[in-house]
């Protein structure tokens, strides 16, 4: 079956600035870990949707807000993760939390500002929603409402799974040539994986799990946004590790966890031990920050180690990227305007429903 | 005069294997060398245990020499049980290395040849410092570092416990690394590093970890969202 996307869905920037627009802006995205917002004033910044924005802490309550100055534009917090006031390093004007201008130093010698005109500078705030320990963002005026995109038992499980997380996170972004989409694709792709990872990733995993797919059928009228997140396990060899006494783990051992999350993020976990978000942030048509964020589970006992476990781990997993890395760029670099849609068999169903929600997100007039 | 005591080696890697094959010129054909060498790295307390548990404090001193595995410690595990069984650890020096007297090294050091320790300069305990390395004047490395082949380290420069420093890596005066880093791309290095930062080849930029001391007191809420805010 012929993909409803065609080659220039791929490498035309009109289309993705449209992607920014229509999809980014439009829908809920992950944007950090509340992991790291427990304590008062810790923040996260993030650009979504082409626009800057911060995330932080306000005496227990998370709210998300434009990451500018309302005076000259300059970045309020600069750091990914951090902790500190929200105040300006430009010209020192300090924010309240609802974002409106809390002090503008030598505001009486130097601005004049009425008091209506400082009444109005304002960050723009953004709409948030918290699943467990992860953090949604919708930059959109008339956000829409969380469980159109994500059901109430997906979640669910989010919550459950996200609870077991650590408070260390290791955290790197890997610029990588390639469109957004393609790497989401080829996460729902199981297929690719003993013919791109034949030592690193297939030999943990059990055959069966990648080797059939349900018959070919109609697909069904409409597929609905909701069906594009979902959670599913296979099983796995999880090695026993010397430090897993001492992490309360989720769920059954031997077990791979994968949370699709539409748009742009495959969370997994192995062995609900080690867990691993991975997001696919659009930066241009054929350009994409892999956005890798690792962590164990709870601990239950100090792990003195920890910090050399998540570097040994990350390292592991960008090994494996590195594998999808290489044939993503190689076939982002192949793809030209007028060339063939993808052909896709029955195992690749999940292709075809993302590219029809994909197509009717495009088409949506605001 | 009395005899110094021989020396148990135990571990494995590129320092075990030189203070193995150089032990004639490190002991000056004074003392007695035994090796307990380790397969890997993986859980070598416990690899190594009952033979510790076995050997006479009075009569031994003992050198844990692994490698920069696992942000040094693979190393701390054995040199940390020896102890705990009361077993004398040491420092060794290579004859070639050139020591300011009045520069400090703690216990289960390894000073590599060729390698410079400037004065006022002081190394933490379980630290490896390896050929030609170069430690200036009032520089301070903390307790369970490696220090690789040719590094420099500058005057005054603070480094934190459990850090790696690669071959060839500079870092330059009055900087700071803070604890649980790994520097592992040749070049120089003029500002400070804060703690978890990791800079290798297998990344394109540093990698940082991230911690929230609170957040594991701060469970998330059991309801399926919390929304936290809205505009």
């Amino acid at each position: 079956m012929l993909s409803k996307l065609s080659q220039k869905h791929y490498i035309d920037p009109d289309i993705f600035a449209k992607e920014q627009k229509q999809i980014f802006s439009k829908l809920w995205i992950f944007a950090g870990l509340r992991t790291l917002l427990s304590e008062p004033d810790a923040f996260l910044t993030r650009t979504i949707g082409g626009i800057p924005i911060l995330i932080q802490n306000f005496a227990g309550e998370i709210k998300a807000f434009e990451n500018q100055c309302a005076h000259r534009q300059a970045p309020l917090q600069l750091e990914a993760y951090g902790q500190r006031k929200l105040a300006c390093r430009y010209h020192g004007w300090s924010y309240t939390d609802d974002g409106h201008v809390k002090s503008i130093p030598h505001q009486e010698a130097l601005y004049h500002f009425t008091a209506d005109e400082k009444e109005k500078l304002c960050l723009r705030q953004f709409a948030i929603e918290i699943i467990g320990n992860l953090i949604f963002i919708n930059i959109d005026a008339d956000p829409l409402p969380i469980e159109e995109q994500f059901t109430d038992e997906f979640r669910q499980q989010l919550t459950t799974i996200s609870g077991y997380f650590s408070s260390q996170v290791i955290h790197t972004s890997v610029p990588s040539q390639f469109n957004w989409k393609l790497n989401f694709e080829n996460v729902l792709d199981y297929n690719h994986i003993p013919f791109v990872h034949p030592q690193t990733f297939k030999p943990l995993i059990n055959k069966a799990a990648i080797s059939s797919a349900p018959a070919r059928k109609a697909l069904p009228e409409k597929t609905l946004l909701s069906s594009l997140s979902y959670a599913s396990t296979m099983e796995m060899q999880v090695k026993k590790w010397p430090w897993q006494a001492s992490v309360e783990g989720f769920g059954e051992p031997d077990t791979f966890h994968t949370h699709f999350i539409y748009p742009n993020v495959n969370f997994i976990s192995v062995g609900g031990l080690i867990f691993l978000i991975q997001q696919f942030d659009p930066i241009s048509a054929s350009l994409t920050d892999v956005r890798l964020s690792l962590m164990t589970a709870r601990e239950t006992n100090k792990i003195r180690a920890l910090s050399a476990i998540l570097w040994g781990y990350l390292k592991s997993e960008k090994r494996v990227l590195d594998e999808d890395r290489a044939l993503l760029e190689g076939l982002q670099s192949n793809l030209y305007d007028n060339g063939k849609p993808s052909y896709h068999g029955a195992y690749e169903v999940q292709l075809q429903n993302v590219a029809e929600v994909y197509l009717d997100l495009m088409e949506t007039q605001p | 005069m009395t005899q110094p005591p021989d020396l148990v080696l135990i571990g494995c890697g590129i320092v075990f294997e030189t203070i193995a094959s150089t032990w004639p010129q490190l002991s000056q054909g004074e003392r007695k060398l035994q090796l307990i060498r380790l397969d890997s790295t993986d859980d070598a307390a416990n690899a190594v245990n009952e033979q510790l548990s076995l050997l006479n404090n009075t009569e031994i001193e003992i050198f844990a020499a692994i490698d920069q595995n696992a942000l040094n410690f693979a190393r701390l595990e054995i040199y940390g049980q020896a102890r705990l069984l009361g077993l004398k650890s040491t420092t060794l020096i290579h004859p070639s290395a050139i020591i300011a007297p009045d520069s400090r090294i703690g216990e289960n050091c390894w000073i590599g040849a060729g390698a410079i320790i400037a004065s006022g300069a002081s190394i933490g305990n379980n630290t490896l410092i390896n050929t030609g390395a170069r430690i200036d004047y009032g520089a301070q490395i903390a307790a369970n570092c490696w220090v690789g082949s040719g590094a420099s380290i500058g005057q005054y420069v603070k480094v934190g416990q459990h850090v790696v420093i690669g071959s060839d890596i500079n870092l330059g005066a009055n900087i700071t690394v803070g604890r649980h880093c790994s520097i592992d791309m040749p070049g120089a290095y003029l500002t400070s590093l804060a703690e978890g930062t990791f800079i290798d080849s297998l990344f394109p930029s540093a990698v940082h970890i991230y911690t929230s001391k609170s957040a594991n007191k701060t469970m998330p809420q059991t309801d399926i969202t919390a929304k936290e805010a809205s505009k």
